[in-house]
């Protein structure tokens, strides 16, 4: 065991605490996964502290989390987890984050990476023509009030409805891509207002669409379940709820800042603004927020089908089928009522999510029958230059972590200093040396988002599957990115 | 007196600011979120520009701040108004007025980045000789 300037300690192997009296207020102690190796940059990001200063939140349950992608966030820091009694906790938006469901779907494919590998550039272009991206696009479905307060509701249901999407898919999406009891008519009129042209598009930023090819396989058992084998082609998206979620998240902050002063709330930090999950503000903003989480996983499906539309096009004269099945979807930024068992005891909690994906392990009743005695996808985007992985829930993340892991690489470098390290770099030249085709919308998105901006995702997957809080299945290597 | 620069921050952004008085810091901010998403520190000025006028109240200048600065991105992001240069920031007891000079939609000019929202992180006005802020920018 070693202690790392006294702030953190270690208290198994990749588990680190920061005691309770690290910092006046704290109700629980905070817990970060990490290696050893991780910690001294943790520790520099100060994003140690906002750990520090979630668990001061009225309510907490057990500790405040964070997963080895941690980093620097505004209130509670990208990568944590917080868990809250439903009768004496609260809610906070900024647990969730601006973008509300954020997430990833994975689509695995019939092909083989050696197959179509000469025709990723013609495919990476198809894809960046028909699928939305970067600043200000808009998508080719169009929604009037009626249709939006359906898919505020329905979430990726509604996609089924109008033919869009199958039930198959459904099956496979975390809460089968749809949170109940979201009253849309509790959205503004701004909310709606920003989401009306934006179904089905990828955004800018840090979203992207992805082949990759199947390059380990690390599992071989959770590999077949999932449906996966090395060489083979996949698609992964990561996208979220685009600018409805952000007004959703705006519009409570606003007024929860006021339900602070009224229920005498005293917070570290402003962003961390709550209510009590049982008050009228807190019932709203979770319906609300359910609501930009549906439209969130409509967003996602949306795009699955024009990148069917782009594979099925392109091979369609072509003895390849490329049969693009949902292998799961994913949501890491989300709050959701969850049971676990509590020093003996089975409770209700509010689990925020921010920037943490779910891992439940086999047996859990949420699953779809063809995953349920092998666990769920924990699927874990990386940089658009090394690796992304798949992973496999853990019962031991119900005991560790609130069935919780990490949601992708995690920044190191800020966006400037990525710029600044990378101005005389032509990052898509450097990225095709290494055999990696890649389009973007934004002047700089490409130097922001550059491979050495992020943790090596080797590291932070090696650290949860080294807790035991989610097991290593298969590393995607990525051929064709499509940025925003 | 009114100066911004941005700083590093390792999700997002982050812009500090400097201003010898509310109506210049507030400004001072305005200016710093129109360079980020127009990619310009030091815009051309176009002929006939529209003028637009942004409203916040809160409950303190700090809440005031962040709820106009976020008046700003809607009006930018989706009523896809052009922002060129801040004409005039006034209080009016717990309510802020900014008017903002630009190009109405159907300009055809193209933003260069996407803001989530001016978050409330760590959000404190310094009032020492100067008034000094740091934002953090969800981009």
């Amino acid at each position: 065991m070693s202690n790392s300037d006294n702030i953190l300690k270690q208290i198994a192997p990749y588990r680190w605490r920061i005691p309770v009296d690290y910092q006046a207020g704290m109700r629980v102690p905070g817990e970060i996964i990490a290696s050893e190796r991780m910690i001294p940059q943790i520790i520099n990001d100060k994003a140690a502290s906002q750990v520090a200063n979630v668990a001061t939140m009225p309510g907490i349950v057990g500790a405040s989390m964070a997963m080895p992608d941690i980093h620097w966030g505004y209130g509670f820091p990208i990568g944590g987890v917080a868990a809250f009694d439903l009768d004496e906790g609260v809610i906070s938006p900024g647990g969730v984050g601006y973008d509300i469901n954020c997430g990833v779907t994975l689509l695995k494919s019939k092909l083989t990476a050696s197959e179509i590998r000469k025709d990723i550039p013609s495919l990476v272009d198809a894809l960046f023509a028909e699928v939305p991206c970067g600043v200000g696009s808009e998508g080719s479905i169009r929604l009037n009030n009626k249709s939006m307060n359906a898919v505020l509701e329905r979430g990726a249901r509604w996609l089924i409805e109008q033919g869009l999407a199958s039930n198959d898919d459904l099956e496979l999406m975390e809460e089968k891509g749809c949170l109940t009891n979201g009253d849309a008519s509790l959205l503004s009129k701004r909310a709606k207002e920003r989401a009306l042209k934006q179904l089905g598009t990828l955004g800018s930023g840090n979203h992207f669409l992805e082949i990759q090819v199947v390059e380990e396989i690390f599992d071989k058992t959770a590999a077949d379940a999932f449906g996966l084998f090395k060489g083979q082609t996949v698609v992964m998206i990561h996208s979220g709820s685009r600018g409805l979620g952000h007004q959703v998240c705006d519009d409570s902050l606003k007024k929860m800042q006021d339900a602070v002063r009224r229920y005498g709330l005293e917070l570290p930090d402003r962003q961390l603004a709550c209510t009590p999950i049982k008050s009228r503000e807190g019932e709203e903003y979770l319906s609300a927020m359910k609501c930009a989480a549906n439209f969130a996983w409509a967003n996602r499906l949306a795009m699955v089908g024009l990148i069917r539309s782009v594979f099925n096009d392109f091979y369609r004269k072509s003895i390849l089928n490329p049969d693009l099945s949902m292998l799961w979807d994913v949501c890491h930024n989300i709050a959701k009522i969850e049971n676990f068992e509590i020093e003996g005891k089975n409770r209700a909690l509010c689990v925020h999510r921010k920037g943490a994906t779910r891992s439940v392990g086999p047996g859990d009743a949420s699953l779809p029958p063809k995953y349920r005695h092998i666990g769920q996808p924990v699927l874990i985007p990386g940089d658009m230059g090394r690796a992304s992985y798949v992973l496999v829930g853990t019962e031991e993340a119900r005991r560790t972590s609130f069935s919780s892991a990490c949601h992708g690489a995690g920044r190191v470098l800020s966006r400037k200093a990525a710029v600044r390290a990378t101005k005389n770099t032509n990052i898509r030249h450097s990225l095709a040396k290494r055999g990696i085709v890649v389009r973007s919308q934004g002047k700089w998105t490409l130097n922001e988002e550059v491979p050495e901006a992020y943790k090596d995702v080797d590291d932070v997957v090696e650290a949860v599957h080294g807790a035991g809080i989610s097991l290593k299945v298969a590393r995607l290597k990525p051929m064709g990115t499509v940025k925003g | 007196m009114r100066k911004f620069r941005f700083v590093d921050h390792p999700a997002d952004l982050a812009v500090e600011i400097e201003a010898d008085s509310r109506e210049n810091l507030f400004q001072s901010g305005l200016e710093a979120v129109i360079a980020l998403l127009t990619g310009e520190e030091d815009q051309a000025i176009l002929p006939d520009l529209n003028v637009a006028k942004i409203i916040a109240d809160g409950y303190d200048d700090e809440e005031r701040l962040i709820r106009l600065l976020n008046e700003l991105l809607y009006l930018c992001q989706v009523k896809d108004f052009y922002p060129f240069t801040v004409e005039n920031v006034s209080f009016d007891s717990a309510q802020v007025t900014a008017v903002i000079k630009g190009k109405s939609q159907g300009h055809g000019l193209r933003f260069t980045r996407e803001i989530k929202a001016a978050t409330y992180h760590d959000i404190r006005i310094e009032k020492g000789k100067s008034l000094k802020v740091k934002i953090v920018l969800d981009v």
